[in-house]
């Protein structure tokens, strides 16, 4: 049995939500549905909750403020959001789950399917990762890999490169991190400040950089070679000197 | 192959039509959990044609293109805020899986809106007639998602040729969002009164509600979604001079509390 709450403050999307999650499996059970930062707190503490639905914007706060509030964290998240650019980079940046408004019945299945295999323990550290990514100073960003979640400080990832929809992170003491994600992803996730993509398939950190070559290679410390697309160039150039 | 003719068509105002309205005859064949898949269908293309093609990842073999070769297809090309397109959605997925009767009407308002919004891309002014079209089921839409916590009233004085004048696209629909977004929403009895009449040469549209104050200095609320900015980018159909945007707070007004004053020189067709 899982148990689920859901907080959203639109009355008939709320609806809507219990409606989807009654037909999906017997599995799931609502313990109870809120609207406002005030009511998530109270329900939360009191339905003991394994799951918790959770919308960005609510009534007397956002989703973020009662995640900031909550005690005792014991359950597992997936945020609902529509469109919101910001709140989905600081949610991807912390590997939280989120689903798509409007909710598709097979995609929530799947969403709650994995929420449920992740230990909520896990949590506090991707929440952690959240929060200081709203702050405005994350200093890193969690990778889900396959058994595990992997936290990559910044000041550690020497460069980002793609293959074919992969996204392999390498980073100072050599290790590296592959995770079934494309680039793009991460271009977004990254501050833009430190890192810059450089072609197509890389992603670099600036401070790593070693030279620019005249004919047009980038080198980073420990002479990695990395290609630069040519409408790039002056992008890059821009950034180093 | 499957995906360029999607993008072909999705702007295409009749495919909105015909989209919605096939959800539509499902509702009425009481296939609701049908309607509702093909809404969320509907929805994944919208959110996919929203993206910037470059941005998204697309298969090698699939080769992405636009009917009228102007490059990628972008959000700006909707003109409306997608957070209320897919919230909209997802109210009217709501009512549908819950059998209510406002599940058509709200679907018939949402598609109205976005047949109209589509059918104008293309022109920086709209007759002051389809602007206030477009204001109305905006509104309505907003009304049945916060559950008709807020009250309106649209006052358009005697003798204004609402055909012949023009104003500049979107704008006024705007200024209702921020007033809805940023101020009435939270509020059990919000209140929006526009007000439209001429003032010797220029066209006044004065929006007054209560609601959390609005600052159009205050970054944070510049800064998510700089209304100011979007207004500017709609007005340019007008010269600088032409035109003011102007916020007050009324304090001596408890019932209304703020102002949005739009002047703007008028122009006939």
């Amino acid at each position: 049995m899982i148990r689920t709450l859901v907080v959203d403050d639109e009355p008939i999307i709320r609806k809507g939500i219990l409606n989807l999650l009654n037909r999906l499996d017997d599995e799931v059970v609502v313990v109870g549905d809120c609207g406002t930062v005030k009511e998530a707190l109270i329900l939360a503490k009191n339905c003991k909750p394994d799951l918790l639905f959770l919308d960005i914007n609510l009534t007397d706060g956002t989703g973020f403020d009662f995640l900031n509030k909550v005690k005792d964290r014991n359950f597992n998240i997936i945020f609902i959001t529509a469109h919101e650019e910001f709140a989905l980079k600081a949610i991807k940046q912390g590997a939280l789950d989120y689903i798509l408004k409007p909710i598709d019945e097979e995609e929530l299945a799947s969403v709650i399917k994995k929420a449920v295999s992740v230990h909520a323990s896990h949590l506090n550290e991707r929440l952690k990762v959240l929060n200081s990514h709203l702050e405005g100073n994350s200093t890193q960003i969690v990778l889900r890999l396959y058994d595990s979640f992997q936290i990559i400080r910044l000041d550690e990832l020497v460069f980002c490169q793609s293959d074919a929809g992969y996204t392999t992170f390498h980073l100072t003491d050599k290790r590296n991190f592959t995770v079934s994600k494309s680039i793009k992803e991460y271009e977004k996730l990254l501050p833009d400040d430190r890192f810059l993509r450089t072609h197509q398939s890389y992603i670099v950190n600036l401070d790593f950089v070693d030279r620019y070559e005249k004919g047009g290679a980038l080198y980073l410390k420990g002479e990695i070679s990395i290609p630069v697309a040519i409408r790039k160039k002056e992008a890059l150039l821009k950034r180093l000197f | 192959m499957r995906f360029s003719h999607f993008f072909a068509r999705f702007f295409d105002p009749r495919f909105v039509d015909k989209s919605l309205g096939t959800v539509q005859e499902l509702i009425m064949l009481k296939k609701n959990a049908d309607a509702a898949r093909e809404l969320t269908e509907f929805s994944r293309l919208l959110r996919l044609a929203l993206e910037p093609i470059a941005e998204l990842d697309r298969p090698a073999n699939i080769q992405y293109t636009n009917i009228n070769n102007t490059g990628p297809v972008r959000l700006g090309k909707l003109d409306i805020n997608p957070n209320f397109v897919f919230n909209a959605i997802t109210v009217i997925q709501s009512l549908i899986l819950d059998q209510d009767p406002r599940a058509i009407e709200y679907l018939d308002k949402f598609s109205s809106l976005m047949q109209e919004v589509l059918r104008s891309a293309d022109k920086t002014l709209i007759s002051l007639e389809k602007e206030l079209r477009i204001v109305q089921n905006y509104i309505s839409l907003q009304l049945v998602r916060f559950d008709n916590s807020f009250q309106y009233f649209v006052k358009v004085s005697k003798g204004l040729q609402v055909k012949q004048i023009l104003v500049p696209r979107l704008v006024l629909q705007a200024i209702i969002e921020r007033c809805i977004e940023l101020g009435t929403r939270k509020l059990r009895n919000g209140m929006i009164h526009v007000d439209i009449c001429l003032a010797e040469k220029d066209l006044l549209c004065m929006v007054s509600f209560n609601g959390k104050p609005i600052r159009l200095d205050q970054p944070e609320h510049t800064a998510l979604n700089d209304f100011t900015k979007i207004a500017k980018q709609r007005m340019t159909a007008l010269d600088r001079e032409s035109w003011s945007i102007n916020c007050a707070a009324l304090d001596h007004d408890e019932l209304y509390g703020q102002n949005i004053t739009l002047q703007m020189r008028s122009l006939h067709k």
